[in-house]
């Protein structure tokens, strides 16, 4: 029915293409209603996925207000191919997508030339304030700092940089769309992988020494291979 | 509707003492006086009576209750040895899919409603439909973990799934500690593990690794109820916390040497 996720910097609202327009709003109503903390949804902006439904303005309209008035969340952008929808958005000048932008991952060992990859908005960083923790997953189409650690079993990856102002022990992907310029900069490096575009490098064996406390270092790309310095 | 507090107590991994837990912790809280429902939350393959040793008395289960063939007040188990403690068993011919998290938040009311001060839930292992059901109706949680590192990662996965589903200030249990091991770097401390889940999860305490708690789920006999079993006074001091008393932790020798990692060069993890 309605979904509802943490998305870039807000909410992805994913809506049904059937149901009439009171049974949408209730449906929307509901599923907001369903977490236990409405002060949660306050102060987000959102993106409604409309899929292939048809959204008139004086639907549109009830849609926000209901989410505005309601949840105090602010829809800004809208997900749609159907023209009516799109210009029932464009009304309102909310921004509108073709299909969700998501950052496009090349299978490992296949990345674009760089010059054809896609020019990085580094202006364009995610900060996430606490711990990523194990099975979470960070995915976003430009730089990525953590204020906080990311744990074993998790994933960052991000067409930019990624900066983990704290131990990072889980996968971090840097430059996933083919910048090889993008680097990976950690307090603490620790992760079982790094990969930067399509390179990846491993860590290495456990050989029993002792490893004295690092300090802060940044893994990027020297001659086609990943390289490790302190930072 | 009278008030109580709902703890549910989780781990992700299984086998890392969580029914045992919930068994000690409920029976000790009876011992303070305190009015206590436990309540089994693994469908299909429940435990929690055994731990009790009141698998012999069961007459209706929560499924019962669920499909309303039972009320709560006839289907809840009054313990042999202490009145203040009862407990709803799991079906075991049944499985998850038999609870929904609503149905479950309506038994947690029906509970609350029978003068229960506190009701500790025992989540089965996993992330799936058994750990939405058990986490339906909590208010506060308790993440149960060995020091090592497959039980590690997993009850950081809960702790960030309870974190979303907005059960905030989880508390953590270390089980299963060897402190002999610790000290040789052969074990993650509990300083280690705190590194990994993070300083913002209250340490509530941590019990040692005792043979006691074998022959007490044989015979049915929380090891709280024992004065020879450390790991049983280490449940009371958890107990007594939970009450909101300060307890120092047990002495168990812990020596500060920065814990496994400044021993063996490793990269964990992935």
């Amino acid at each position: 029915m309605v979904e509802v996720k943490g998305w870039r910097n807000g909410l992805l609202m994913t809506l049904p293409d059937t149901l009439e327009l009171d049974e949408l709003l209730a449906a929307i109503r509901e599923r907001l209603e369903h977490g236990r903390n409405l002060e949660l949804w306050k102060g987000s902006v959102a993106t409604i996925d409309f899929g292939a439904r048809i959204v008139l303005p004086d639907a549109l309209d009830s849609i926000i207000r209901v989410l505005k008035d309601g949840y105090g969340i602010l829809p800004t952008a809208v997900v749609s191919e159907i023209p009516e929808t799109r210009a029932a958005a464009d009304r309102l000048t909310l921004t509108i997508y073709d299909v969700l932008p998501m950052v496009v991952m090349p299978p490992v060992g296949q990345t674009p030339e760089p010059e054809k990859a896609p020019q990085i908005g580094q202006g364009n960083a995610l900060y996430i304030p606490h711990t990523v923790r194990s099975g979470q997953r960070i995915l976003h189409n430009g730089a990525v700092i953590v204020n906080g650690d990311v744990n074993p079993g998790s994933e960052v990856i991000a067409a930019g940089d990624i900066v983990v102002l704290g131990t990072l022990r889980g996968v971090a992907h840097a430059g996933a769309n083919g910048d090889e310029t993008s680097r990976i900069f950690a307090r603490s490096l620790r992760p079982p992988q790094l990969r930067i575009a399509s390179l990846y490098a491993r860590a290495p064996e456990p050989d029993g020494k002792t490893t004295a406390s690092k300090g802060a270092e940044c893994a990027s790309v020297q001659s086609g291979a990943i390289d490790i310095n302190p930072w | 509707m009278a008030n109580a507090r709902v703890i549910v107590i989780t781990s992700g991994k299984g086998g890392v003492g969580k029914t045992t837990t919930t068994a000690n912790i409920g029976m000790a809280l009876a011992a303070l006086d305190q009015r206590v429902a436990l309540v089994d939350a693994d469908i299909g393959l429940r435990n929690l009576d055994l731990a009790l040793g009141l698998e012999n008395r069961i007459v209706y289960d929560i499924v019962d209750v669920v499909e309303g063939r039972a009320e709560v007040r006839k289907a809840l188990i009054k313990d042999k040895r202490n009145q203040n403690l009862a407990f709803l068993p799991a079906a075991q011919t049944r499985d998850k899919s038999a609870v929904s998290p609503e149905q479950m938040i309506k038994v947690l009311d029906d509970i609350k409603n029978e003068g229960y001060a506190f009701i500790l839930i025992d989540c089965p292992a996993g992330i799936e439909q058994g750990f939405k059901n058990a986490t339906a109706g909590a208010d506060e949680a308790i993440v149960v973990t060995n020091p090592e590192m497959s039980s590690v990662r997993d009850a950081d996965r809960i702790i960030g799934l309870l974190e979303s589903q907005d059960l905030r200030g989880a508390k953590l249990i270390v089980n299963r500690i060897r402190m002999k091991m610790v000290e040789q770097g052969e074990m993650l401390g509990v300083e280690d593990v705190q590194e990994i889940l993070g300083t913002g999860v209250q340490l509530l305490g941590v019990v040692p690794d005792d043979e006691s708690i074998i022959t007490s789920t044989n015979s049915g006999e929380p090891a709280c109820m024992s004065d020879t079993s450390r790991a049983g006074q280490a449940y009371r001091n958890i107990a007594r916390r939970i009450l909101g008393e300060d307890v120092p932790f047990m002495q168990l020798a812990e020596v500060k040497q920065g814990g496994i990692f400044a021993k063996i060069k490793k990269m964990f993890g992935g």
